[in-house]
């Protein structure tokens, strides 16, 4: 696919893996965007995700320009059966943010996000649950998982605040993060979602033996 | 006047006229010690409370009670005296709602402020101001001629000068 995958290797995730959250992100991110569509009652086209590697420095400039840029993000923890994490962390940007609300809410949204009101954050918070939901049903089905999903949490800020807190809430985390990138186009707006997967060593492990075979792990290395 | 800017897991010091600054702190502190007689001061940018769950720690800027001893011994390597430090410390948010039972394991800045505090008390230094908690991003500026932290809560545009 042209990615670049020497840059992936000193990450602890290996080609084959890339190649499945590759896939995974396909089938996942078709799902939000049909669920967008019905959501928004408009047709939608949407771009081939990215998935990119990013280092945790770096995340903040790659997603909206400096650390201090606002931005809303939704934050969907998921838990399997055997209380292995896989999370979801989906970014949207400010002009995204407000064309949400101009689709789904009257009236100007207004200028600065740190004025929306309880019903627009409401509304932010509610499509990022849907888009993430159907990631998430779409991913389990794909690889015949259970993974639970908690409630959403949202925050609209700046933009690195909410990556350390991430990064600090999760001990384990590696220092880079897979990262999938979608833009999705309806007639008069453009809604770009940034998606960050936040999976378990564990978790990782599981989706890949579901995708590859128990062995991949024995074989592989 | 120069600005260093400490990224996560980082300790950065510097002299007047130069400024200390630290970018979108959440749940993160930025922590600084200053020497007011020689106006020197260091800033690190911690991530967690406590380090004593990783084995080998190669990054001591990353955690509260590696952190302030190391900031502490490079302000002295620099001619720095402990019986002058001051610190400010800024961070400790919670950017996301928690929802259902509180959780305090998922609560970091609560748990990286008690840490920080904690950890400069043990060492004698006095903490003359703090900005710490609520559920916003911070930007803080910390001035070696004056002595002045500048937090910036950015989305909202307060300026609270402590």
């Amino acid at each position: 696919m042209g990615q670049n995958f020497d840059e992936f290797s000193d990450a602890g995730y290996q080609d084959f893996e890339i190649e499945a959250f590759q896939e995974i992100s396909n089938i996942g991110v078709g799902h939000a965007a049909t669920a967008l569509s019905q959501l928004l009652h408009r047709r939608v086209d949407m771009s081939i995700p990215k998935v990119e590697l990013i280092h945790m420095n770096d995340l903040g400039e790659r997603i909206a320009g400096t650390l201090e840029t606002a931005v809303s993000g939704i934050l969907v923890d998921t838990i399997d059966e055997n209380q292995h994490m896989l999370n979801y962390f989906l970014i949207f940007n400010k002009s995204s943010t407000k064309n949400i609300l101009k689709i789904l809410k009257t009236g100007q949204p207004p200028e600065n996000l740190k004025e929306i009101d309880a019903i627009g954050r409401s509304i932010i918070k509610e499509t990022g649950n849907i888009l993430l939901l159907h990631t998430i049903s779409a991913i389990n089905s794909f690889t015949e998982s259970k993974w639970f999903p908690k409630p959403p949490q949202l925050s609209i800020d700046m933009v690195g605040a909410m990556i350390e807190e991430i990064i600090g809430r999760d001990y384990n985390m590696k220092s880079k993060f897979l990262l999938v990138e979608c833009d999705v186009f309806t007639e008069e707006e453009n809604l770009k979602g940034i998606i960050i997967l936040l999976p378990s060593d564990e978790s990782r492990r599981k989706l890949m033996s579901r995708l590859y075979g128990e062995d991949i792990y024995d074989t592989e290395i | 006047m120069q600005f260093h800017s400490a990224r996560i897991g980082e300790i950065i010091v510097a002299r007047t006229p130069d400024i200390l600054e630290a970018l979108a702190l959440g749940s993160c502190i930025a922590i600084f010690i200053y020497d007011q007689q020689i106006k020197l001061g260091a800033c690190s940018h911690i991530l967690l409370p406590a380090s004593k769950q990783f084995g080998v720690n190669t990054k001591l800027g990353k955690y509260a009670d590696t952190a302030i001893p190391e900031m502490i011994r490079i302000i002295k390597n620099k001619g720095g005296k402990q019986e002058r430090f001051i610190a400010k410390i800024a961070g400790g948010a919670r950017m996301f709602e928690l929802t259902g039972k509180h959780d305090h394991t998922l609560d970091v800045g609560k748990r990286n402020t008690e840490a920080v505090r904690k950890a400069l008390l043990s060492n004698n230094i006095p903490i003359l101001a703090e900005d710490t908690g609520a559920d916003y991003g911070r930007t803080v500026a910390f001035d070696l001629e004056s002595g002045v932290l500048t937090v910036k809560k950015a989305l909202q545009k307060v300026v609270r000068r402590i």
